[in-house]
């Protein structure tokens, strides 16, 4: 390949990877933390509470007429969630055609109907920051999506500048005196080995965060407005029906789960989704998942809400191609295959992410540094200063969200945005190298309280969580104190650096 | 690079929507079970497509390859589908 084009790609590996990288941090550290939500939504709560009610299909009967009767309108479309896999009790989610809004609701401790707005406490908020970063719904979802392509670029790129020498580098970690050397390494043997998942995560990410947009071109540029009939039958199994405008009463929650369960055995049912609740034309769809033996394991029965009569069944052998393709890249993205050891591996592979676009940013920094003088060109101190208050601002942002998901139920939202800006904040302020040692040592402290505070939030420490087998709790405490453990040796290491390396970087500490 | 950058930023879609287009529409066979996979692939398409405007050795022949392809991608789109060749079934 010609230099030219070389420098092309780097120059455009470069900047793409400096746009995206901090928001791509921030995805992959949540994401980390969110393959375990289901394990870790019980932490910050004592065992009682956690346990499923009793009459789980009659709660979830009152859930929906108590929604119906309090809000009319929800008739509409309500998808109804069945206590077990997402939590000990019913939810309702009202989606709200003329605010095009998600609305959710649950009984609270008084069996009275409440609205709980997602994604605003504890792992629901880290789970939102995974592809919002904080910011408002729909947009930064969006704007999540646009990222994805851009790590889609950068991921050609860094593959088309080390191409070239992959057979020699692969496996090649120089431990020397050339500390700019190992960080490289690190970079491409993390960035190549893993290629496969990223590759994975830039398209299914890119598919879930802007997938329904894309359709609007095509819609109008290619397929003249008809393409929604053209994927009907992809996404409900049957062509739609409005609402007949004739009133007639829905089956009940209890009658209809027998309906599906007739319809298709071996389906453990999660949720029903119903249209047009108490209309003649109403339709209800069951959605559950099926041991198949393929890789996604999702399957549905929709029945006509007033008669019980089947209208279609979809099982994971029986999709059709667009929705084997739909539902393999969403499974490929959440880890719902392969259990505790995919989780694990997803786990590891997006920390290691995470840590592939922080590297990222100091060789970015390292590659511009002046090797003959003390002071160090302000974008290298601007760029140290934003990857250290938004990469670890987010880490120790993180760590309050649990603690405040323990001690102080409600403000995981204000506690994270708290930290994380002040974090940013404190790293323009302070040297580069001083705030590095600061801010690791306030991930380090905060990481560490996550155990303490969460046997003041349930009365249980780790220890007594493992004797009593409660291996979630005791495996998110373990994992903060090993967490703790990196963080404050990178402190550590950051000092070391400050006093006793090349004087001539924004990581020195001249003393 | 800008002008590079800029061919990527704005014909990037477009040429993948004529493209995918183009392939969808004359694929063989049903189209309720053909539509979703083809456009499954306008990320990795799209991904493509940006990626050759920083392969051409100036900035302008990066427009002038992506804004042609993408002219001549639209003209067959809407000139097979005016000659009924291609079409959407619906």
């Amino acid at each position: 390949m010609k230099a030219a084009t070389m420098r092309r790609f780097l120059s455009l590996h470069t900047w793409v990877g400096l746009i995206a990288g901090m928001a791509l941090f921030i995805a992959f550290y949540a994401g980390a933390i969110t393959v375990f939500s289901h394990e870790i939504g019980d932490w910050n709560r004592s065992a009682t509470t956690t346990a499923t009610a009793d009459h789980p299909i009659a709660r979830s009967q009152q859930l929906l007429d108590t929604l119906l009767e309090k809000h009319p309108q929800a008739a509409e479309s309500v998808y109804l969630v069945l206590p077990g896999h997402h939590g000990p009790k019913p939810s309702a989610y009202w989606f709200e055609a003329s605010t095009g809004q998600s609305r959710r609701f649950m009984f609270d401790q008084q069996h009275t109907l409440e609205e709980d707005a997602f994604g605003q406490d504890f792992i629901e908020f880290i789970y939102d920051l995974h592809f919002t970063a904080g910011l408002p719904k729909p947009y930064s979802t969006y704007l999540f999506g646009i990222i994805c392509l851009l790590y889609g670029l950068a991921l050609v790129s860094g593959v088309v500048i080390y191409a070239p020498t992959l057979v020699k580098n692969l496996f090649a970690l120089r431990l020397g005196r050339n500390i700019k050397r190992l960080w490289q390494d690190a970079h491409n043997a993390i960035g190549m080995l893993s290629l496969p998942f990223h590759i994975i995560f830039a398209w299914s990410g890119a598919v879930l965060a802007l997938g329904l947009m894309l359709l609007v071109p095509f819609q109008y540029l290619v397929y003249e407005g008809k393409l929604s009939s053209l994927l009907e039958k992809d996404f409900y199994g049957a062509p739609q029906i409005a609402a007949a405008g004739v009133a007639e009463p829905t089956l009940s929650v209890a009658e209809l789960l027998r309906r599906g369960q007739a319809a298709m055995p071996g389906m453990d049912i999660e949720g029903l989704s119903y249209v047009n609740i108490d209309d003649a034309n109403a339709r209800v769809t069951l959605y559950g998942v099926m041991q198949q033996r393929q890789l996604n394991q999702m399957a549905s029965v929709t029945l006509e809400g007033a008669t019980g009569e089947v209208a279609t069944t979809v099982a994971p052998q029986t999709m059709t191609p667009g929705m084997i393709i739909l539902r393999g890249l969403q499974t490929l993205h959440f880890g719902n295959f392969g259990d505790v050891a995919v989780q694990w591996l997803y786990f590891l592979l997006s920390l290691a992410g995470a840590f592939l676009f922080y590297s990222g940013n100091l060789l970015w920094i390292e590659s511009r540094r002046k090797r003959r003088q003390i002071a160090q060109p302000r974008r290298t101190r601007v760029m140290a200063a934003l990857t250290l208050g938004v990469c670890l601002g987010c880490v120790a942002g993180v760590s309050a969200v649990f603690l405040a998901g323990a001690l102080a139920p409600g403000m995981g939202k204000p506690v994270y945005f708290t930290v994380f800006l002040a974090s940013i904040v404190w790293a323009c302020v302070r040297k580069p190298a001083r705030a590095g040692h600061e801010l690791l040592w306030l991930c380090a402290l905060a990481t560490a309280a996550i155990p303490l505070a969460g046997w003041i939030g349930s009365g249980e420490h780790f220890i007594a969580a493992a004797m009593h087998g409660h291996w979630h709790r005791f495996f998110v405490d373990v994992v903060a104190l090993a967490l703790a453990l990196v963080y404050w040796r990178m402190a550590r290491a950051t000092l070391r650096r400050g006093r006793h390396g090349d004087p001539h970087s924004v990581w020195a500490l001249p003393s | 690079m800008w002008a590079r950058y800029l061919a990527a930023a704005l014909l990037g879609l477009p040429l993948t929507t004529a493209i995918i287009g183009l392939l969808a529409l004359g694929w063989p066979g049903d189209q309720t079970v053909t539509t979703l996979p083809w456009i499954m692939m306008a990320f990795p398409v799209w991904v493509t497509v940006m990626t050759l405007a920083f392969v051409f050795q100036t900035g302008l022949r990066a427009w002038a390859w992506l804004g042609g392809a993408t002219v001549v991608s639209f003209v067959l789109l809407y000139g097979l589908k005016a000659l009924d060749w291609i079409g959407v079934q619906a």
